[in-house]
């Protein structure tokens, strides 16, 4: 069954889409059930992954890096001059993949119990949900760039029908801004992701039919199979803008996804789509998508291109800087609680710049670390913060007062999340930024005034939520509307079952990190020595 | 040992199960959580009897970073205080918030509270102790806002929380570096390697230790934390929180360099002054004595600085007991002032006088432990003062420096007169209401007899003028390698006794129910002379931080601003360029490109139009054509040819 244990958590809500198509549009509950069926077994599936993954698999190099890989040969072509084009179905995990497959698996199914009381055009939605499963989880699983490329691309589609369509009143505005955004993001991928097939080949294919096969895939890529005079192969002068080829190269794939993760300045997309999304789809949007990027820069951005990484440590340390701050700024500038969240957003995943630009061990463990906790708890804010919406419609700061009276349970569960989000040691939030301290300030490569001033990101995010909390928590029960005073009931059941089990993972990540990082930890230490090792093999060509 | 192995986790978890327990049960909630407090204290009882190797207990967290407790008797003494004094402030709550119907939650908060302190005393690894560092900020949060629908007190309890959080940064900071610089981890490693950190890593846990035990500048957050329950205060005041910061400097001290411990004297002596001069003229009953605690924090924060560590533990040790009982006492009175007359202000010492026949045992108990703060002999206060004093005078004698010392005896003196000032104006003088209470019996009384009970000498020395006869000391002090054996010096004992018997002797003579002052304190209003105002608005350190405050948020509506007007508005801007451009090239698109096809489709038919024209439907006219172009052919190529 492990052997095609990958296909089927990728394929499996897909598949079942084809049955939910057939089924008749009045089936509402039936199709909720489906769904919530689809993302259980995939979830299920992903924790035997979880277990059945061998974290003492200490790889040379990255063509063993892998485990329950799956290739099959899906696209080849020969092109005369230029050999072969080789495109595979080629799948596989290391530590890194499998927490952001976790991740996604168990949000992906949070998300369903949080579009439960949906009502409009159900079939069309869960329909979309379900492709939107597939293509997130393939995109973490995926060895091929071009099959990575496509499950990115695929993403899109789905995400902006649910953000159009189901979203709020400036749904149009938010998911044509995110469609744009993100379509430029890919664009600068596509452009070096065909640099990146001109100057590979794959000699393990070559013997076979004597001529150059390029191909897409990653770990060849990785390992650094260049044929000699490619375009992006290390050792080629060719310059552009008075630049070394390859550090453009990584930089158009930072630009790519750093609007996908995003970071300052090109953040401005995350918070309308936010606003405007449903909470289901906000809920994936800050736990998924945003991590796609994050990824992105760990498997593409770095794992390829290490030598430019480690040239260009300085400014990519500093944009995770200006994003932590930055971010946090903003965010207590905002009147809208979902702003405020979806601005926080942006100040965290300031944390995976800088870890990963710390390039050293702490550094890239605690921007993994800080992307599934980020998951958590965002997912959890922007559930609490669907809480307030769904009672009244409304989510302005300035519009309520006293909650904790009206809703003592709620606020009860807003103080622990904001908590964790402000890196209350003991909830999960505080070890990520922890470990990128630690990576930022202990860096061969950075100086210190980027990991100090980055220190009081952790004062800024307490200010802003306790603030939020004060104001909209505290104080006397009042709302801006009278009729919005009966409607504050407190957390339905159903609302606890999505809160609870995020407050437990969040805890127990929090006092006890290693559940998650010790299985992974060979993962990352490869991960850096590698990036390490190959950078200074590619800088001496 | 193995009985130790095990009752020591209970210990750790005991408050926090307390206070779950307490928490769900809406009614007995106080009573219940106390019989778990009062087994805690038992078994720490035990702990404290039967330790004698520390112990340690370690585990990962992390790749590089460990967990990890231990426990020696410096912190198992410290521990069965926090326990004792929990116990008594829940005892005491019992009465004090009967009426309150949050009574569960506020019985999880205080459990919360001694489980996260309890765990800051026994961490052993840096990082542990951040973790229970920043719980403890959390459940004062959370216990200073416990009245969080009036908004001022929800808003007392985030500033002091953002102030905290200030200087937590810095500790984190420090943390950090130890990791990165390769330093032990552990406080029993520093202590065994020797090492010594660098000047910056040192200033990072100093200024991280400043904020916890309210030293400048960051002293403001404790008055603002008066904010919450006055038992609350008495916790977070007494034994606990605040003298987090003075216990991590204890256990880093000999890892710091000869400099950083010149900061910590210097900082501890200015506090000390600082605070004891904002006390003299507060009307509030709890502001003197949040800037008393302030001032006696600063005294252990000085004896660090000078070396004489021993007798700073001494005095926390010693002033966890007179401030609890001084707290709890103006608790009591503030319940009666509430009960009497729930329009006036019940903290405003201006409203009180003559409470000394209405509330007798409380009116001794503020005594007794409001003279052991002012230092006489006999007393317990006097002991562990006397230490410092020592300490500062013969750190002035070495190293040149005496401005430490005579800050510290002026702060004696200052303390006896502010003391003395606020027992005379809440017991003494005429009774100007007659409601008569009786103090309720076991829950008010009890905590308070025995806190001024504690304050007696005997209980910690049988000489009562020489601090180092403190029974603990040997106890102690082995643990951490270095005993004092500083007997105190007679110049220092007198000094000290007379700048004291003066503070009261002055206080006296204004305060005297007959005395002018006193009569008219009653209708007094705000200083208005500059050195009353400084003194009232405790140096104006809240002008400080609201300058701060309103210029981080100039800077965070700037920047929310520039986010909207200008990243956005570009972002928006190339959206409607690239409208504008399409929309552009649609009319070209339409109009030129399109335009010049349909112009040559016209054009074609036009032509197509004027031969069309020739034609006729008429097929003899057809024929007819037909033969004349015939015929010019014809003639055409006879002509040509």
């Amino acid at each position: 069954m492990t052997d095609s244990l990958l296909t089927l958590i990728i394929f499996f809500p897909l598949l079942v889409t084809a049955v939910v198509l057939f089924l008749p549009n009045g089936k509402d509950l039936l199709i909720k059930e489906i769904a919530l069926g689809a993302t259980g077994v995939q979830l299920v599936l992903s924790v035997i992954l979880f277990f059945s993954y061998d974290a003492s698999l200490q790889p040379e190099n990255w063509s063993n890096a892998f485990q329950f890989v799956e290739r099959a040969k899906w696209i080849s072509l020969y092109l005369g001059d230029y050999g072969w084009l080789q495109i595979d179905y080629f799948v596989g995990i290391d530590g890194i993949s499998l927490l952001m497959i976790c991740l996604s698996t168990f949000l992906l199914f949070v998300g369903v119990i949080a579009s439960w009381n949906l009502s409009k055009n159900v079939k069309g939605y869960f329909i979309l949900y379900l492709i939107l499963s597939t293509s997130v989880v393939g995109c973490f699983a995926a060895l091929d760039f071009f099959l990575f490329y496509v499950f990115f691309e695929f993403m899109l589609l789905p995400m902006f029908f649910l953000i159009g369509i189901w979203g709020g009143p400036r749904r149009g505005y938010a998911s044509i801004k995110f469609f744009i955004y993100t379509l430029v993001g890919s664009l600068f991928i596509l452009a070096v992701m065909i640099g990146l097939y001109l100057s590979v080949e794959d000699t393990s294919l070559a013997d076979q039919t004597q001529e150059v096969v390029h191909s897409f895939s990653l770990v060849n890529m990785m390992d650094g199979g260049y044929i000699t005079d490619g375009i992006l192969t290390p050792g080629n002068a060719t310059e552009f803008l008075g630049m070394n080829i390859r550090w453009i190269a990584f930089i158009l794939l930072m630009v790519g996804f750093a609007i996908k993760l995003p970071a300052v300045p090109v953040h401005t997309w995350l918070p309308d789509a936010h606003v405007e999304a449903p909470t289901a789809i906000s809920v994936l949007l800050a736990g998924l998508l945003l991590k796609i990027g994050g990824y992105g820069f760990f498997r593409i951005a770095y794992g390829i291109f290490p030598d430019a990484a480690v040239s260009l440590t300085y400014p990519i340390a500093i944009f995770g800087m200006i994003s932590i701050v930055y971010g946090g700024l903003t965010a207590m500038a905002q009147n809208d609680l979902k702003r405020m969240i979806a601005y926080s957003s942006v100040s965290h995943m300031g944390f995976i710049l800088l870890g990963l630009a710390s390039f050293n061990v702490q550094g890239a463990g605690g921007a993994l670390f800080q992307m599934v906790s980020h998951g958590f708890i965002s997912g959890a804010l922007f559930i609490l913060a669907g809480v307030i919406y769904d009672r009244t419609g409304d989510r302005g700061i300035a519009n309520f007062s006293g909650l904790a009276k009206a809703m003592p349970v709620f606020t009860g569960f807003v103080v622990v999340f904001f908590f964790a989000s402000l890196g209350l040691p003991g909830l999960s939030g505080f070890v990520g930024e922890f470990l990128v301290f630690l990576g930022a300030l202990g860096s061969d490569y950075l100086p210190k005034w980027i990991g100090i001033v980055s220190i009081s990101g952790i004062v800024i995010s307490a200010a802003y939520y306790l603030w939020a909390l004060q104001r909209m928590f505290f104080g006397q029960f009042w709302t801006r509307e009278k009729v919005w005073e009966q409607t504050m009931y407190d957390l339905t059941a159903r609302e606890l079952l999505l809160l609870i089990p995020l407050a437990i993972l969040v805890v127990l990540l929090g006092i006890a990190p290693n559940v998650i990082l010790g299985p992974v930890n060979n993962s990352i230490e490869f991960f850096v020595n590698q990036c390490f090792e190959q950078s200074q093999l590619y800088l001496a060509q | 040992m193995t009985l130790l192995k095990i009752i020591w986790p209970l210990i750790f978890i005991i408050p926090l199960f307390s206070g779950i327990i307490g928490g769900l049960n809406h009614r007995q909630s106080l009573k219940l959580s106390s019989f778990g407090m009062a087994f805690g204290l038992f078994l720490a009882l035990i702990l404290v009897w039967m330790l004698d190797e520390p112990l340690i207990l370690e585990w990962k967290w992390l790749e590089s970073v460990n967990f990890g407790f231990s426990i020696d008797r410096l912190n198992a003494l410290l521990v069965l205080l926090v326990y004792l004094i929990t116990l008594l402030v829940q005892v005491f709550s019992i009465t004090y918030m009967e009426h309150d119907p949050d009574q569960d939650r506020y019985t999880a908060k205080l459990g919360f509270f001694a489980f996260s302190m309890i765990g800051l005393l026994m961490s052993n690894q840096l990082v542990t102790l951040f973790l229970f560092w920043e719980l403890v900020g959390m459940s004062s949060y959370l216990l200073i806002g416990f009245w969080y629908q009036e908004a001022g007190r929800s808003r007392a309890a985030r500033q002091a929380f953002m102030i905290n959080r200030v200087a937590d940064a810095f500790l984190l900071l420090g943390v950090i570096r130890v990791f990165n610089n390769g330093y032990a981890t552990s406080f029993t490693e520093t202590l065994a390697s020797g090492i010594q950190w660098d000047g910056f890593t040192g200033i990072c846990f100093i200024i991280g230790a400043f904020g916890k035990s309210a030293q400048f500048p960051f002293y403001g957050w404790l008055t603002k934390a008066m904010a919450g329950p006055t038992p609350v205060s008495a916790l977070i005041h007494a034994a606990t929180m605040v003298t987090a910061g003075v216990y991590l400097l204890v256990r880093i001290s000999p890892a710091l360099m000869d400099w950083n411990l010149q900061v910590i004297a210097i900082g501890g002596a200015v506090t000390a002054f600082m605070a004891a001069v904002a006390a003299l003229t507060q009307f509030d009953i709890k502001k003197v004595l949040a800037y008393s605690t302030i001032s006696q924090l600063g005294y252990m924060i000085l004896g660090i600085g000078v070396g004489a560590y021993q007798a700073s533990v001494f005095h926390l040790w010693t002033h966890a007991f007179f401030k609890a009982g001084l707290f709890l006492a103006a608790g009591s009175v503030i319940h009666y002032m509430h009960e009497l007359d729930a329009t006036k202000d019940p903290q405003d010492m201006r409203n009180m006088g003559g409470l000394q026949k209405i509330l007798p045992v409380t009116f001794y108990a503020f005594l007794i432990c409001g003279l052991a703060l002012s230092g006489l002999p006999f007393l317990s206060g006097f002991l562990s003062k006397e230490g410092i004093l020592t300490g500062s005078w013969l750190w002035g004698q070495s190293t040149g420096n005496y401005l430490v010392p005579i800050l510290a005896f002026c702060t004696a003196g200052l303390t006896a007169f502010y003391i003395g000032r606020q027992i005379l104006l809440v017991f003494f003088g005429e009774i100007s209401f007659a409601k008569k209470m009786v103090e309720p019996l076991v829950t008010i009384r009890v905590p308070l007899i025995f806190l001024a009970a504690s304050s007696l000498w005997f209980w910690n020395s049988i000489n009562p003028i020489d601090p180092l006869g403190w029974f603990w000391n040997g106890y102690l002090f082995a643990d951490l390698g270095a005993t004092s054996d500083q007997h105190s010096i007679l110049g220092v004992l007198i000094g000290s006794i007379v700048l004291t018997l003066s503070g009261l002797g002055v206080a006296y003579w204004l305060f005297r129910p007959e005395a002018e002052t006193a009569r008219g304190f009653k209708k007094s209003n705000e200083p208005v002379q500059l050195a009353g105002k400084i003194s009232f608005h405790g140096w104006y350190i809240e002008k400080f931080y609201d300058q701060i405050v309103r210029l981080f948020s100039k800077v965070v509506f700037g920047a929310g601003w520039f986010d909207k007007k200008v990243i956005d508005r570009f972002v928006d801007g190339v959206g409607v360029s690239g409208v504008v451009i399409a929309k552009v090239i649609g009319w070209f698109d339409q109009n030129v490109v399109d335009g010049l096809v349909n112009f040559m489709a016209s054009i074609s038919q036009l032509i197509g139009r004027f031969v069309t024209s020739f034609q006729s439907p008429k097929i003899q006219i057809q024929i007819g054509w037909l033969l004349l172009t015939l015929l010019v052919l014809l003639l055409w190529f006879q002509f040509l040819t």
